[in-house]
């Protein structure tokens, strides 16, 4: 073999190995999703997995988990315990999620005005969103103290003898959404990206036709921000369910189980009773309601949600 | 045939991959088999010590030991720990301390890992680890032991009370403490209304009667409180006749019998200082006083029914004049309700240092200085005889009035079982059960007739389930 033909196999050799920028390019998107495909897998997708199994167990953090079929998810059904955790969180959610959109709008409205000092209001509403829960959770239970507490010392500035919060079972889930209001600044962002997204062409073509600010809130601005409202839709559905530091450091579950929330009941299950083939069952059933409940809701949303660049693409 | 050979680059390339998948697969996996700890009394058999390990025996390695927040006690843990290291140099004890529920979660998880604490304080809560083998039956270190297989030299039947606690023959938690519970009394506020002292032969309806004449709604002053635990068991303790009755029998129930005399008369006890009386400060009150045991802390209640270890904790900080009494008996023919409560110190079985763990443990118990130790905490009193009744013990100098009631109750004889029932899910019946009902009975929406129907309605059938579990065990 001569020199030449050597320089020439070793070019060859070169040219296989060679990489196009477009494979250079895909090994180095592999190689920085790495990590977080393989943090998912390693600390979502397998636990997911290895909970649809302990759920079929009777496992109890101790011992050795044996295979029990159904038996967890049926006796779950014939527990009145679960019942009420479901009545409990459902009365939560129906009640919250539409107080949370509503409120959470109406403030982003506000904030939206360009008026002297918004953008201190604003950091003002969103610190509760950036607060540790159990800092305000403890927070709120003195504000709930039913002798010394601010709420019940303003009412009684207005001679109304408040309720005893927590602790009456007519008042204690209620008082739970009073606190879960607080944290309506979760939301602002989300809406005040949404509405100054809205082009300010259509208020003026509005208002050029006349409209009014009720008509161009309900016929321009809840209409282009109904994406926004369908996401905060499905993610406060998703939040409400899973109802658990309040109730938990709040009240435990009382009094007389008024506030036995699905995820706490779940808990107590885990770590009180040792019932993890309990709560894996209980946590499969909140899943699979939550991804049907989600699906009802995209399948029903092209009949309220406005998607600006679909109707664009149908004209 | 034709070769296939490996370049140097490709099997660098292959040696790289295959070392990060194994280390990859290595961090993945469990460090041991839940449940399949090393196994205890059957294959350590031949390792057991012929004589107990001794502190100065040349003890080396690491061992942790995990217990639950303990306040000002916190500290003879730490004592403990350095006296014990400095008569092993060889030896070193990392301290775990964690709030009291959070630690049961942090043993449930580091069990469920294979990777538990080796020596765990605790009580009745660890009883799943025992049945399920996940705690070391230490049962050969102890008969070889020269001072724990001395019955005489502590104030409590060491092995009955273990193995009754567990209902098996293994044993799986050293007792290092008893606990009694205590009628604790504001003596200003009893001096100011000129009423004399709880002694120790009273009797609920003494204390009753006492509580009323010492209560003032326009003060804010109130007669009786009843200790934080009271909700899930605490007046599981005033359940005893002479017979040892109990409601819920204490060792692996199999069923419940709350509706019967001594039952309804617990049930009315709390239904009518609440009620009837309202001499019973109430939770909302309490909770309006930020100190250690709310009202009684802040001098507002004359009388407070709580653990001997409420002394430790933080009574002996309290700003007026206390005193200590035997806890109030039901009725007069019966005997006081001394039922006490045991602490422990379990070892895991997936220790890797057993007989460094058994040392410690046994430090804390059966050696003089350890108990010593445990004994200024006054969390709990040592179970040495010859510490429990030395003026360590006994006489601290913040001790207030009647003190040593602590150390008198757990000496006199009687059963030393823990008031709660044991079963595999100790807190499901309790806050199922327990806690809604005397929620109800608290703010009158239940008759004490009421309560100890529906209790027994719910529990003979929940214990029978539970005692039907416990088969797997071996428990019949």
């Amino acid at each position: 073999m001569t020199a030449n033909a050597l320089t020439q196999s070793s070019t060859r050799a070169r040219r296989r190995w060679r990489l196009t920028l477009q494979r250079r390019e895909a090994i180095a998107c592999a190689l920085f999703i790495a990590p977080a495909v393989f943090g998912f897998l390693a600390f979502s997708a397998l636990p997911l997995l290895a909970s649809a199994y302990l759920s079929m167990t009777d496992y109890s953090l101790a011992g050795v988990p044996n295979f029990v079929g159904l038996a967890n998810y049926q006796s779950l059904f014939s527990d009145r315990f679960f019942w009420q955790a479901v009545r409990v969180t459902l009365t939560y959610a129906i009640v919250i999620v539409p107080a949370w959109i509503v409120s959470s709008l109406a403030l982003a409205l506000i904030m939206n005005q360009n008026l002297r000092g918004m953008a201190a209001f604003r950091t003002v509403y969103y610190l509760p969103a950036v607060l540790s829960g159990v800092g305000v959770v403890m927070l709120w239970i003195w504000i709930f103290n039913y002798r010394s507490g601010l709420l019940n010392i303003g009412l009684g500035f207005l001679g109304i003898q408040g309720p005893n919060w927590l602790r009456d079972r007519n008042w204690a889930l209620f008082s739970i959404m009073l606190m879960s209001l607080w944290s309506v600044g979760w939301y602002l962002p989300i809406w005040l990206s949404g509405l100054q997204g809205i082009p300010t062409e259509l208020y003026e073509a509005a208002e050029v036709d006349g409209a009014g600010t009720w008509a161009r809130l309900w016929h321009i601005t809840l209409p282009m921000l109904s994406p926004i409202m369908l996401y905060n839709l499905v993610i406060n559905i998703l939040f409400a369910t899973q109802l658990f530091t309040e109730p938990l450091m709040m009240t435990g579950g009382g009094p007389d189980l008024a506030t036995l929330s699905y995820v706490l009941y779940m808990y107590n299950n885990a770590f009180s009773y040792l019932k993890v083939g309990h709560a894996s069952a209980m946590s499969w059933l909140l899943f699979l309601v939550s991804l049907v409940v989600t699906a009802l809701i995209f399948k029903l949303s092209p009949l309220w949600v406005h998607f600006e660049a679909e109707r664009r693409g149908e004209r | 045939m034709k070769s296939k050979l490996i370049t140097r680059r490709r099997f660098l390339q292959l040696s790289a991959f295959a070392t990060a998948s194994a280390a990859t697969l290595a961090a993945c996996a469990p460090a041991a088999q839940p449940g399949a700890p090393a196994a205890p009394s059957d294959t350590q058999a031949a390792d057991v010590p012929t004589t107990a390990p001794s502190t100065a025996a040349g003890l080396t390695g690491q061992i942790e030991y995990m217990h639950y927040d303990l306040g000002p006690a916190n500290q003879s843990r730490e004592e403990a720990v350095r006296a014990f290291e400095q008569a092993n140099p060889g030896a070193k004890v990392k301290l775990s301390v964690l709030p009291y529920d959070e630690m049961y979660q942090k043993v449930a998880a580091t069990m469920a890992a294979g990777q538990p604490p080796d020596v765990i304080y605790g009580d009745f809560s660890l009883l799943r680890y025992a049945l399920e083998k996940q705690l070391l039956d230490f049962s050969d270190y102890f008969k070889a032991d020269p001072v724990l297989s001395k019955p005489d030299l502590f104030i409590t039947d060491m092995t009955d009370a273990v193995q009754a606690k567990y209902g098996t023959s293994r044993m799986h938690a050293l007792i290092m403490g008893t606990w009694v519970p205590i009628l604790y009394y504001n003596k200003d506020i009893f001096d100011a209304a000129g009423e004399p002292y709880p002694t120790d032969d009273w009797t609920w309806d003494d204390a009753r009667e006492a509580a009323k004449r010492l209560t003032k709604p326009e003060q804010g002053q109130y007669g009786l409180q009843f200790g934080t635990t009271f909700d899930n068991v605490g007046w599981l303790w005033w359940l005893q006749k002479p017979d040892d009755f109990w409601a819920v029998p204490q060792v692996f129930p199999a069923k419940t019998a709350f509706d019967s005399p001594v039952g309804l008369n617990v049930m009315r006890l709390y239904y009518e200082t609440s009620v009837v009386d309202k001499s019973q400060i109430t939770p909302d009150e309490n909770a309006t006083y930020q100190v250690y045991a709310g009202g009684f802390g802040a001098g507002k209640v004359a009388m407070f029914s709580g653990g001997d270890w409420d002394a430790g904790w933080s009574f002996r900080d309290l700003q007026f004049n206390y005193g200590m009494a035997l806890i109030p008996k039901m009725r007069a023919d019966y005997r006081p309700a001394l039922n006490t409560m045991l602490s422990t110190n379990a070892i895991a079985a997936a220790t890797k240092n057993p007989d460094l763990a058994w040392a410690f443990a046994r430090f804390l118990t059966a050696d003089k200085e350890g108990a010593t130790i445990i004994g200024r905490g006054a969390y709990e009193t040592p179970v040495l005889k010859e510490v429990a009744m030395s003026d360590a013990v006994l006489k601290p100098e913040w001790a207030p009035q009647g003190y040593d009631a602590r150390v008198r109750a757990a000496a006199l004889p009687g059963p030393m079982y823990t008031p709660y029932p044991l079963n595999l899910n100790l807190w499901e019946f309790p806050s199922k059960f327990l806690d809604p009902t005397i929620e109800k009975l608290r703010k009158g929406e239940m008759k004490p007739e009421e309560a100890v129907a529906y209790l027994d309605s719910e529990g003979i059938p929940y214990f029978a389930a539970q005692r039907e579990e416990m088969k797997k065990f071996g428990i019949e």
